[in-house]
């Protein structure tokens, strides 16, 4: 194809565009509208990603041991767990290390004199590898029992509790975001494919015109196809935009999240949004020549 | 151009034949009319050497193409070399008369300003050069008339096929058009006028095909005379059936 015709071709499709001005906002609305639900669920899975990350780090189990254990039996206590073979690393904290951590995060000393560290419980923090499988879980839990079971310790938690809670609510919306995804598509590439359909059957004087003058096949369907494709991204952009600014703007949700979690939700990262465009606009180019081609075909 | 057609026969409805064995031989820059009564298959015809129908029985040759093996691939290139003026004219109304006139020119991605310094040429030719900007529903009848002219012989074609092209236009603007059209030979154009008008004929020397019924049933050369209000038998000279 020649330069001249490649600029004949970009020259129709924004004439055309610009003659259907009002059509291209109904277009683009409806892409923007559908998508924004994708986006949102993109954007929910990729920031519970972030938080699980962050919260990945630190121990697995917590095992608080009861005021009055003299020093000899934590050592005892510690050394018995630290010969099982799926434990990495147990650590002690005693009181006294509780207390100075305590100050270090309150960033004073005002606690320095006078203040009965006894109060506070002295903890074991015990990391298993981290190549454990669902089998070594159920272990996991049953050491969990053992340790329990010990006299000198008051209560243990699973740290990895929360955390699976929350690759259980990944997972789930992991699922969920490719059902939306796919539902989204679907009703993407049906828009584009309703809106070439209308598109030609107002334009099919046009068609009829253009190809009696000698335009080629590729010259008539890459306007409707590059039009698509302009209207996917425009879509998809706004759909992003909304989402974003969405996210950007409800100040008391972020802050509630941020206190709740530590944590601060952050936007999609740039590969994520140029993968989401890109793709939105392949959809949306597919989509239209589907429809325009099996239009010509009908006609011919 | 030369334009050959050898046995064409064609039919819409089976059971309804509407050509039947039709041959002709144009030579190139000649000036040509087909008439004939109403449905007796001058469009069709028309339509057929243009490749808007497809050639069912026989064969035509224009220049170097081949009409029968003309595809999908094939038929916009065939149609750059040719022009045709549709009966129903098929213009954009939305589109202004440049517009329309400019898009041949623009689906073989001619630069805007050769296009539009052509277009400009033709529609003065035709006395529309106060309608550039005006959008074709605005124009009458025969101002649309000479923009489909216009559209038809802006991209320089070595054949043109006008289907009645002065159907719409009073005595004078229609002796204006065969002129234009008839200027156009000198440049080794073939010319295929279909009309009702048999004044129209003894404006210049020509060839004139009488169809009937789907058959050519006479053809001869035209006598130049004045318009009037005689009757065309008496205009026709030799007359032969091919
Ligand atoms: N698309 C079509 N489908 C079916 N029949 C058709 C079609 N086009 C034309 N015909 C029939 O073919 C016959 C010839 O039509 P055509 O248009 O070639 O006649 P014509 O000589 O150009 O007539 P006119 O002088 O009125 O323009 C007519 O009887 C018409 O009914
Ligand atoms: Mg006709």
């Amino acid at each position: 194809m020649s330069f001249g015709v490649l600029r004949s071709i970009l020259r129709q499709t924004l004439l055309g565009m610009a003659r259907r001005f009002t059509t291209q906002w109904v277009v683009i609305a409806c892409v923007a509208a559908m998508q924004s639900i994708f986006a949102a669920t993109l954007l929910l899975t990729f920031n519970l990603d972030l938080l699980s990350d962050q919260w990945e780090r630190g121990g697995d189990l917590l095992v608080f041991i009861k005021p009055g254990t003299t020093q000899t039996e934590y050592e005892q206590l510690s050394a018995m767990i630290q010969t099982w073979e799926e434990v990495e690393n147990s650590s002690l904290k005693t009181p006294r290390d509780a207390l100075k951590e305590l100050q270090k995060s309150l960033d004073t000393d005002f606690l320095e004199t006078g203040f009965d560290d006894s109060v506070l419980p002295a903890t074991l923090e015990i990391e298993f590898s981290a190549s454990t499988t669902d089998e070594e879980q159920l272990e996991i839990r049953a050491k969990l029992l053992q340790i329990s079971e010990i006299d000198e310790v008051e209560a243990v938690t699973e740290g990895r509790g929360l955390l699976a809670r929350l690759y259980e609510l990944r997972e789930l919306i992991a699922v969920w975001r490719w059902i939306i995804g796919a539902w989204v598509g679907l009703s993407v590439m049906f828009v584009f494919s309703q809106f070439v359909k209308l598109n030609l059957h107002q334009r099919r004087r046009e068609v009829e015109v253009l190809s009696s003058v000698g335009a080629t096949k590729t010259f008539i369907l890459a306007p409707l196809l590059i039009e698509g494709a302009l209207q996917a991204m425009l879509g998809s952009l706004s759909a992003l935009w909304i989402v974003e600014s969405v996210l950007s703007n409800q100040r008391v949700g972020s802050e509630m999240i941020s206190d709740l979690l530590l944590f601060t939700p952050s936007p999609l990262s740039l590969r994520l949004s140029v993968t989401f465009i890109l793709f939105s606009t392949l959809l949306g180019t597919i989509a239209s020549w589907r429809a325009a081609s099996l239009f010509l075909k009908g006609r011919e | 151009m030369r334009v050959q057609a050898f046995h064409l026969g064609h039919t819409y409805l089976p059971e309804h034949p509407v050509l039947h064995d039709i041959s002709l031989d144009l030579s190139p820059g000649s000036l040509n009319y087909l008439i004939g009564p109403s449905g007796s298959g001058k469009s069709t015809l028309m339509k057929i050497l243009f490749g808007d129908e497809p050639i069912q029985t026989g064969q035509a040759l224009v220049g170097g193409w081949s009409l029968a093996h003309l595809t999908d691939k094939t038929r916009p290139y065939y149609r750059r070399e040719v022009g045709f003026v549709y009966q129903d004219l098929r213009l954009l109304p939305a589109w202004t008369a440049e517009e329309n006139v400019c898009l041949p020119l623009e689906a073989i991605g001619r630069s805007r300003r050769a296009q539009r310094s052509r277009a400009h040429e033709l529609l003065h030719q035709v006395g529309l050069g106060h309608h550039l900007r005006t959008p074709v529903a605005q124009l009458s009848g025969g101002e649309r008339q000479r923009v489909a002219i216009a559209r038809a012989l802006v991209h320089n074609p070595r054949f043109l096929l006008a289907d009645e092209p002065t159907a719409n236009l009073d005595p004078a603007l229609s002796d204006g058009v065969i002129e234009l059209l008839n200027e156009q030979r000198q440049r080794g154009v073939t010319l295929l006028i279909s009309t009702h008008d048999h004044q129209l004929i003894k404006l210049f020397r020509s060839q004139v095909y009488e169809m009937r019924r789907g058959i050519i049933s006479r053809h001869f050369t035209s006598q130049l005379g004045h318009r009037e209000g005689e009757s065309l038998s008496q205009g026709a000279g030799e007359s032969s059936h091919v």
